[in-house]
């Protein structure tokens, strides 16, 4: 027969599990830690009395806790992560970027778990965090950190999902217009670009915002979805053929008789595509649409204009 | 009662002996699997401790640990029982909200950063995954990763030899002739076009090429370079660049020589003349090659044989 194992357990083990919770938060507020220690038997003084028991315990143990302004906060909890140099430089970054790229609320909220984060980290990371901070070299410096404001900007473009008229500059300072809705913020190569995608071409447009000049802000809502966009088909010869990687935006159709790579590209910004296509040299040939193709002829004859 | 610590004595009165004891013990399971021995051990010697301790007694206390979330695994090594809490309530959790941030915030960077920082970063993200150990997240960060085919123990050991430029012989799967052994001189990693290479200088063909770490089966020798190789003659080009009025985001190689209201004048050097000839086409129509004469010449001849390319349809 087996023996049955007892089901008996410590309160003092669950008060104590209550405690650190509340610790593990980052604040733990006065009220709910007494709490903890008060019931009907007992009076607030004697909780009082009990709390700090508890909390004596920690300190015994070699958990620190202050208590500021009616909140109290923990180092060193029992249960921790190590986290390397390397590694803390990258939340860092990570820290960094959230700044710029997350909403307000969303920003809020992961602040929660970067808190989380940091409230577990060993005394040795610790350590390292604390080095790290004090290290002006390591203060790293986003790309797009002089760019909050516009983020911000078209942030709200993007959520109250008006149509947008945009007038930037491009290579030589030449000024361009494009009417259309804003799809996302991007940031690639250390350039924040805004996705506008033109009802009327069907066409995405991806403009660096440091180039916008102005942006007018129709009163008209989109509510068409950015579902045609056009599709280009080019093709990709020798070994770049067999060493092409599809981008997420990209299908392949296999390949035509002469063991040329077709691809098909969507949503993506046909200026940036066709510069993409020029790297590719002798490589490369934009098959359809008639329009696309038309665009590199133009592309091409004026790169040989600069030469004549 | 603040001050119960001055002389390095305490008072049990004055402490949560029970808690106190509680938290050493979850510190001690969550280290490890440890034994009843083990245990009764570390509480008699313990300084604030030294009494016995029961296995009814640590039954009471996992049942606490139990009853506040913790998961005890109990495995068995030589005949003899060992409890490893695997699971408890601190562990770091992520919300929804949280998780799209994360990844959101993750694939940003990559566009961004420097190969190095990339693989720090992919790094520090496999680490999340075994702390918040949630299935969901892992799965949305193998989906994001950029080194999710990548052999990491090569990606490592490529990281150490690019920062002291050792030369390597590796087993290469090259698409046209299959696996071969490449001798290199590394330089750095490299993190383009959603692939991680390793730019080095290959012994071959004597000049800076850009190797698919995918692509490299094994890393079959490190050493010192060899002092007698010489890289093959540099080459620099010099180009005009239409900007949009900022100074232009420049590659290692290039140096920026002038800079007007509307353009900017860079040279670019380097021993691969494909790598430059791709540079320079990927600016199409804002760039024009001013030097060296014969450079220019085979960069217009290659515009000329791409344009011919849609005159044929």
């Amino acid at each position: 027969m087996t023996k049955e194992l007892s089901t008996k357990f410590n309160d003092s083990g669950i008060k104590m599990f209550q405690l650190l919770s509340l610790l593990y938060q980052g604040e733990a507020d006065f009220k709910d830690v007494l709490h903890i220690f008060m019931d009907e038997t007992v009076s607030p003084g004697n909780a009082n009395v009990n709390l700090c028991k508890y909390l004596n315990s920690l300190k015994v143990f070699g958990i620190r806790v202050e208590k500021i302004k009616d909140k109290y906060h923990a180092y060193n909890l029992p249960y921790t992560y190590n986290f390397t140099k390397e590694e803390l430089e990258s939340i860092q970054k990570i820290k960094n970027c959230s700044k710029l790229i997350l909403s307000d609320k969303a920003k809020q909220k992961f602040d929660k778990f970067i808190s989380a984060l940091e409230i577990r980290y060993d005394s040795e990371t610790q350590q390292i965090a604390t080095e790290l901070a004090c290290d002006d070299d390591l203060d790293f410096s986003f790309y797009f950190k002089n760019l909050k404001e516009k983020f911000d900007e078209f942030e709200q473009y993007i959520e109250d999902n008006q149509i947008l008229e945009i007038t930037y500059v491009e290579e030589g300072n030449e000024e361009k217009k494009v009417t259309g809705k804003p799809i996302d913020l991007i940031f690639e190569k250390r350039k924040a670009l805004i996705k506008i995608y033109n009802h009327r071409d069907s066409k995405l447009y991806d403009i660096p915002l440091d180039n916008i000049r102005s942006v007018i802000q129709s009163p008209q809502k989109s509510g068409m979805p950015v579902a045609n966009t056009t599709s280009v088909v080019f093709k990709l010869r020798g070994r770049l053929a067999q060493n092409y990687k599809l981008r997420p935006n990209e299908y392949s159709k296999g390949t035509d008789s002469s063991g040329n790579l077709i691809v098909v590209n969507t949503n993506e910004d046909i200026s940036l595509l066709l510069n993409r296509l020029m790297r590719y040299g002798t490589n490369c040939a934009v098959c359809t649409p008639v329009a696309v193709k038309e665009q590199m002829k133009e592309l091409l004859d004026k790169t040989i204009a600069n030469y004549s | 009662m603040k001050e119960f610590l001055k002389n390095d004595t305490i008072s049990y009165n004055l402490m949560s002996f029970t808690g106190y004891k509680t938290l050493i013990l979850f510190s001690l399971m969550t280290e490890g699997p440890k034994s009843y021995f083990d245990i009764k051990e570390y509480f008699e010697n313990q300084p604030y401790v030294r009494e016995k301790f029961s296995m009814d007694t640590m039954r009471v206390y996992m049942n606490s640990f139990k009853r506040v979330g913790c998961h005890i695994k109990r495995i068995r090594e030589d005949g003899v029982s060992k409890y490893w809490i695997t699971d408890n309530p601190f562990k770091l959790k992520l919300t929804q909200e949280q998780k799209k941030s994360v990844i959101k915030i993750y694939k940003t960077l990559v566009k961004n950063l420097a190969a190095e920082e990339i693989i720090e970063l992919d790094r520090l993200l496999l680490k999340l995954t075994n702390y918040i150990a949630d299935e969901e997240f892992v799965e949305e960060y193998h989906k994001a990763s950029v080194l999710k085919k990548e052999n990491l123990e090569i990606v490592d050991q490529l990281l150490d030899c690019c920062r002291a430029h050792k030369q390597i012989t590796v087993a290469y799967n090259s698409p046209r002739s299959g696996i071969k052994d490449m001798e290199m001189i590394t330089k750095r990693l490299v993190y383009n076009s959603n692939k991680l290479y390793v730019r080095a200088s290959g012994l071959e063909y004597n000049q800076d090429t850009d190797f698919l770490v995918s692509r490299i089966v094994e890393i079959k020798e490190v050493k010192a370079p060899d002092e007698n190789f010489e890289s093959s003659k540099e080459v620099t080009v010099i180009y005009k660049l239409m900007t949009d009025g900022h100074v232009p985001d420049l590659i290692q190689n290039e140096r920026l020589l002038e800079a007007g209201k509307d353009y900017a004048v860079i040279s670019i050097t380097g021993n691969n003349m494909f790598y430059i000839n791709q540079r320079l086409l990927e600016h199409s129509s804002a760039c024009t090659v001013l030097e060296p004469e014969q450079f220019k010449k085979a960069f217009v001849e290659q515009l000329k044989e791409m344009r011919e390319e849609y005159d044929n349809d």
